[in-house]
């Protein structure tokens, strides 16, 4: 009687701890999974905003991925450019896009957001184009240079007469 | 150990072959695994135009995807360990269309080399003529909205420059296009 309760208790033992183990080893793909993921719609962002060609070779352990820019890259490259000539402290990534680092591309052109503003007001004063009372906000920049349109009033006029375009 | 105890266990480790079955069967199915690859990848707002087996163990997926204009044409190379279709490889190429609305990009997967690009739906039919005299018919595909891609897979030696010609329904050439193709994927 005693032997049978004690077999019962290592059936039960063993099954707590196999479905524990299962549990464990389930629950680790799953936040590993996860990881994968957030690091894939990553890409999936930075292809998207600046239209790279992307190959997948291994999608875990690690994810191995290889970046292509394509022709709307190298026009939208080219009018951040024009950009940075006219406003230098606008950060052209000449190193960060030879490396092919987008990731790096992508954080030089969100740590210039800080100067789109003032650079917006300044093209619109230096500007003989705009009425004296015309302002844009900074999104004027980022919209030409991420997506080549104006969606400012007076935009493509400046830009043509400040030499940048 | 009672019947009622028996009851349970044999109960868990059905829920748990159950569970081990459903998965097995859902990566037995190409399309469904397709569809877990492109939601894996946060490919979104995407619409997948054909499955192509290329033998027994090797498939390509050809989808469109990315909002507004599903302007990304990616290509999924699936290949079957023991029952279970796995992903080998992927290439997602930003659409640039011109004019006539014809793209080109090359990839090469396993033992195959892909040539594809989107189309203007007036065209029904892409032969391709190599600049070493080998000439093709490319299958011409279409989603269910109507838009539509072309294809070609190879065997054997690559091109670099081709003529494509488009004809539509009737046979009339709409276009003829030389391209020289980036061969680097």
């Amino acid at each position: 009687m005693l032997a049978t309760r004690k077999f019962k208790a290592l059936i039960i033992l063993a099954l707590v701890i196999s479905l524990s183990f299962i549990s464990f080893i389930y629950i680790k793909a799953l936040i590993h999974e996860q990881k994968n993921e957030q690091v894939l719609s990553e890409y999936q962002s930075l292809v998207n905003k600046y239209k790279l060609d992307i190959m997948y070779n291994r999608l875990n352990d690690p994810i191995d991925v290889d970046l292509r820019s394509t022709q709307y890259t190298y026009d939208l490259l080219s009018r951040w450019k024009a950009i940075s000539i006219y406003a230098p402290e606008f950060i052209y990534p000449h190193q960060e896009i030879k490396e092919n680092n987008w990731f790096k591309v992508d954080e030089v052109l969100e740590n210039n957001s800080e100067h789109m503003q003032a650079i917006v007001d300044q093209m619109y004063e230096e500007s003989t184009i705009p009425p004296d009372e015309a302002r844009a906000s900074s999104g004027a920049i980022s919209h030409y240079i991420l997506y080549n349109s104006y969606e400012s009033q007076y935009f493509s006029e400046i830009l043509v007469d400040l030499d940048i375009e | 150990m009672s019947v009622k105890k028996k009851i349970i266990i044999i109960f868990i480790f059905g829920i748990i072959l159950i569970s081990l079955f459903v998965k097995i069967q859902s990566d037995n199915k190409l399309d469904a695994k397709v569809e877990t690859i492109i939601y894996q990848l946060n490919h979104t707002e995407n619409d997948v135009y054909k499955i192509h087996k290329i033998n027994n163990n090797q498939a390509l997926a050809f989808y469109t995807w990315g909002y507004p204009n599903q302007d990304h044409l990616g290509v999924i190379e699936l290949k079957k360990q023991g029952l279970i279709w796995k992903f080998n490889k992927a290439v997602s190429n930003y659409i640039e269309y011109d004019e006539v609305k014809f793209s080109c990009n090359f990839s090469a997967f396993e033992n195959v080399k892909l040539y594809q690009g989107k189309l203007s739906n007036k065209i029904d039919e892409v032969i391709v003529r190599t600049d070493d005299n080998r000439q093709f018919k490319a299958e011409v595909i279409e989603s269910e909205h109507g838009d539509k891609m072309w294809y070609l897979i190879l065997e054997d030696e690559p091109f670099e420059v081709a003529t494509f010609v488009l004809k539509d329904s009737k046979g009339l050439i709409i276009n003829e296009l030389e391209v020289t193709i980036d061969l680097k994927w």
